[in-house]
C-alpha cells in the first residue's frame, strides 16, 4: 500500500480534556505541596495513610474523567492508494475509496485551518473526519481519486 | 401528539462500569474520612463535592435516556426527569434537513454507529444554536428508517 499523506486532528482537540481538568489537578498539587512542604506533615506515615489514599482516589477520579476522553479523541488519517487509514491510539481501520460516494468540507475555520470533512459512503453511512489542515486533506483526496464527487 | 415508537439509549459496558466506579469510590472515600482523626474544613469540602457526585453519577446508571418518536417529531427525554420541562428536547420533523447514520471509531479502531440529525441552517455544533444533534439509540439503523418513514407523512 502506497502511503501518500498523513493528517491528524487539531492538537487542541487532543489536549482539551486535560485543559479542562488542569485547575483541579493544580488544586490537588497545591494541597499536597502545602501538606508536605509547608506544614511538614509526612503523608506516608501510618497515621496519615488515609489522607494519602484519599488524595490518590480523588486523583484517580479526576483522571478517570479526563483520560478516556483523551484516549478516545486521538485520531490521525493516512491517505494511501487504496483508502483512508484511520489510526486510533490502539488500533487502525480503513475507509476504502471504492466505498466512498461523495466527500465535502462542511465546516472550515479560516484562522486555524481546521474543519470537518464529511464522507458519504455508497451504503448511506457517513463518516466525519475532523482534520487540522482540512483543505489540504480534501486536495490530497481529490488528487488520489480523480472522479471523486465533492 | 401520538407516540409512535420509543428507543432506549445505547449503553456500553465500559460506561456502566465507570458509573459503578463513580459510586463505589465516593463511598470508599467517605469510609476513609470517617476514620481520619484530623478531618478539617478543606477535607470536609472535598467530601461534600464527592457526595454531590454520587447522585449525579448514579442517575444515568439506573435511568436511561430515551428517544421518543411521535407524529410531531423526536423527543429526547433525559433521565434528570425533575427538570424534564427544561431538559427534554424536541426536534420537529419540519426542522430536520437530513438524518444520517454516522460511523465512528473507538480507541481500538472498532467501528460503532450513531444517528446524526442535521437541522435546517448552517453546519454548527454550538450547544444552544447548533444544528447538529447526535443520538445514540439501541438500534440506530431501525431508528433512522423509522424517522425517515414518519417524516414522509
Amino acid at each position: 500500500m502506497l502511503e501518500s499523506k498523513r493528517f491528524s486532528i487539531p492538537l487542541l482537540m487532543i489536549f482539551a480534556p486535560l485543559l479542562l481538568v488542569a485547575p483541579i489537578l493544580a488544586l490537588i498539587g497545591y494541597l499536597i505541596y502545602e501538606t508536605i512542604v509547608i506544614r511538614g506533615i509526612n503523608l506516608f506515615s501510618s497515621e496519615n495513610l488515609p489522607a494519602a489514599i484519599l488524595l490518590t482516589i480523588i486523583l484517580i477520579l479526576v483522571l478517570s474523567i479526563s483520560l478516556p476522553a483523551l484516549i478516545d479523541n486521538y485520531e490521525s488519517y493516512i491517505i494511501t492508494d487504496k483508502g483512508i487509514i484511520v489510526k486510533k491510539l490502539f488500533g487502525t481501520d480503513i475507509i476504502y475509496f471504492s466505498d466512498i460516494k461523495r466527500v465535502s468540507l462542511v465546516t472550515y475555520d479560516e484562522k486555524y485551518k481546521y474543519g470537518d470533512v464529511l464522507i458519504e459512503r455508497k451504503d448511506n453511512v457517513i463518516h466525519i473526519l475532523f482534520v487540522s489542515k482540512a483543505k489540504d486533506f480534501l486536495e490530497a483526496l481529490k488528487s488520489t481519486i480523480p472522479n471523486l464527487l465533492t | 401528539m401520538t407516540i409512535k415508537k420509543i428507543y432506549k439509549k445505547q449503553k456500553s459496558k465500559l460506561a456502566k462500569f465507570l458509573a459503578f466506579i463513580l459510586i463505589i469510590i465516593p463511598l470508599a472515600v467517605l469510609f476513609l474520612i470517617s476514620k481520619t482523626p484530623w478531618a478539617n474544613l478543606f477535607i470536609l469540602a472535598i467530601t461534600g463535592l464527592v457526595l454531590l457526585l454520587i447522585p449525579i453519577a448514579g442517575i444515568p446508571l439506573f435511568f436511561f435516556e430515551r428517544y421518543v418518536i411521535t407524529n410531531e417529531g423526536i423527543f429526547i427525554e433525559y433521565p434528570y426527569s425533575i427538570y424534564k420541562h427544561f431538559i427534554s428536547q424536541k426536534i420537529r420533523f419540519s426542522d430536520i434537513e437530513k438524518i444520517y447514520l454516522l460511523e465512528k471509531w473507538n480507541c481500538f479502531g472498532k467501528r460503532y454507529r450513531l444517528v446524526m440529525v442535521k437541522k435546517r441552517g448552517p453546519w454548527t455544533y454550538e450547544v444552544k444554536e447548533g444544528n447538529i444533534i447526535f443520538l445514540n439509540p439501541e438500534n440506530p439503523e431501525a431508528f433512522v428508517d423509522d424517522v425517515k418513514q414518519y417524516m414522509l407523512y
